[in-house]
């Protein structure tokens, strides 16, 4: 049976009187690899931000891996990448790339006994750039670098919030390639992503979320019920022009 | 040289507080500078203006030692009007810092006007003074510093944090950024006698910003502010007393050598 990661139910927010999610529910099984899609404004980030205790919602209860969010300890599981996450580096940021991936062991309290993980820093191809400082990258290493960092404990789940804009498109491809090679090995992925081309290449579940939950289950289901649905059958006409 | 000694015994207080308070702020002002908040002690300073004179209006009708409780809570309470107009009102940050600054600076002028303060005793606020320095404010310092290293070293993860992220699973961010807060509001208390109000940011800002312009490591940089913040505070005695100078001009004098290296070093580059 599979274990649950994330237990999402009857969740409700709200920001300046406006509400953003409205009865969510939604479970996430160890090993998917999850798609959120939805327009602009729909209350992905949020529902993210929810599951990561950032925000705090007006109705409705998380768990993660069974214990309630307010009860829960283990957040070194959870790697996350936020949306334009180099947004605050700059030529001044006085940190080196090695530096910058070694945080998490000192805000997670975990013993950093060996050497870096090689073999992650290789594969999203930052070897080089360990003694650089983090404002001299360009864009895609830097988002890259977020990556690896989120990595670095060994997470259980990944979540990333339109982890390849601004990536030129064979970057996007080694990159998903790359997470593939993860997901393979058992990590649990959320992806927050507008790029559709991906639902049919890598993604083995999706929800579709616009306020509501309108949709959650596997990508051959998504397509039948695309169709349906106003906004998200838009979805399903770009995925079929573009593969 | 006798004149320069003499001079010395007589400012050894000034100048052992100055060098504490610039170890101090040697851990802080890498944070304000590259959160962007590098106007914010200058705000605090003048917030701590308006909270000196308003306890020495109420100092006559509560006991002496309520005033450095009352200094510092008054202080941090008027400053998070900062944080109140960027949440609520939605202001940007500088317009927020800049509007709590002048609020607290022209309260403090009609206060000091219409309750006959307005006298000499300003200049030094203004200015500071490294002859008014006595064993209690070295005392003082030194517990600054004492606390800054604590503190500094059970949250600088948190604070490190915040330079390349605004929000992480499981960390909260919350009680670091208060205790990060009283931490300055207590450097710039000790600083402001030394510095004045109006010159103390300069201990804050010019050293780390010349020191971020060629570093990429956290410690390196703490550890080189410390030394040229304390080489300002042994320049500035040593151009104030030669030349009979205020010592926070003179300080400022000499940490501006470090804006000029760093123009040299931009056209190094």
């Amino acid at each position: 049976m599979n274990q649950t990661i994330i237990e999402v139910k009857n969740l409700f927010f709200s920001y300046e009187h406006h509400l953003i999610s409205e009865d969510i529910n939604l479970k996430v099984e160890k090993g998917d690899y999850l798609a959120l899609i939805g327009p602009n404004g729909g209350g992905k980030t949020t529902l993210v931000r929810c599951i990561l205790g950032f925000l705090k919602p007006i109705k409705g209860k998380i768990f993660l891996w069974g214990e309630e969010i307010k009860n829960f300890k283990d957040w070194f599981k959870i790697g996350y990448v936020p949306q334009r996450a180099g947004d605050l580096v700059d030529s001044l940021t006085p940190l080196s790339v090695k530096d910058f991936l070694l945080m998490p062991f000192k805000w997670y309290k975990k013993n950093f006994e060996k050497d870096l993980n090689t073999d992650l820093i290789e594969k999203f191809g930052i070897k080089d750039l360990l003694d650089k400082k983090l404002g001299e990258l360009s864009y895609g290493q830097l988002q890259r670098a977020y990556i690896v960092r989120a990595l670095i404990l060994d997470p259980e789940l990944l979540i990333l919030d339109e982890p390849s804009v601004g990536l030129d498109f064979f970057t996007q491809e080694v990159f998903y390639e790359t997470l593939e090679e993860f997901h393979k090995k058992g990590l649990t992925i959320i992806l927050i992503t507008h790029e559709t081309w991906l639902l049919t290449k890598w993604i083995d579940k999706v929800a579709c979320i616009n306020q509501k939950l309108y949709f959650h289950g596997d990508h051959e289901s998504f397509c039948v019920m695309a169709k349906k649905l106003e906004f998200f059958s838009e979805y399903h006409k770009i995925e079929h022009t573009h593969w | 040289m006798k004149f320069f000694l003499d001079s010395l015994s007589l400012v050894k207080w000034g100048v052992l507080s100055g060098i504490l308070l610039g170890i101090s702020i040697s851990f802080t002002s890498p944070f304000l500078i590259l959160k962007r908040n590098a106007l914010f002690p200058h705000a605090l300073t003048h917030v701590y203006f308006l909270a000196i004179i308003l306890a020495s209006i109420v100092l006559n009708k509560i006991p002496f030692y309520f005033s450095f409780p009352f200094i510092a809570i008054f202080t941090l309470l008027f400053t998070s009007l900062i944080w109140i107009l960027r949440k609520r009102v939605k202001f940007y940050e500088d317009t927020s810092t800049s509007i709590v600054t002048h609020l607290a600076l022209g309260i403090a002028l009609i206060l000091a006007t219409k309750t006959y303060q307005y006298d000499a005793r300003i200049l030094s606020y203004l200015f500071g003074s490294l002859i008014g320095i006595t064993y209690k404010e070295f005392f003082e310092s030194f517990i600054t510093f004492f606390f800054t290293l604590v503190i500094f070293y059970k949250f600088y993860p948190l604070w490190i944090a915040q330079i390349t992220d605004k929000e992480l699973p499981g960390l909260d961010f919350k009680l670091a950024n208060l205790l990060f807060l009283i931490l300055v509001t207590f450097q710039i208390i000790i600083g402001v006698k030394l510095m004045g109000i109006l010159l103390v940011s300069v201990l804050f800002i010019f050293s780390t910003s010349f020191v971020l312009q060629f570093t990429k490591n956290f410690k390196f940089l703490i550890l080189i502010t410390i030394l040229l913040n304390i080489l300002g505070i042994l320049g500035g005695t040593i151009i104030s007393i030669f030349w009979d100078v205020p010592f926070s001009g003179a300080v400022v004098i000499f940490m501006s050598l470090y804006i000029l290296l760093s123009f040299i070093l931009s056209f190094l580059k």
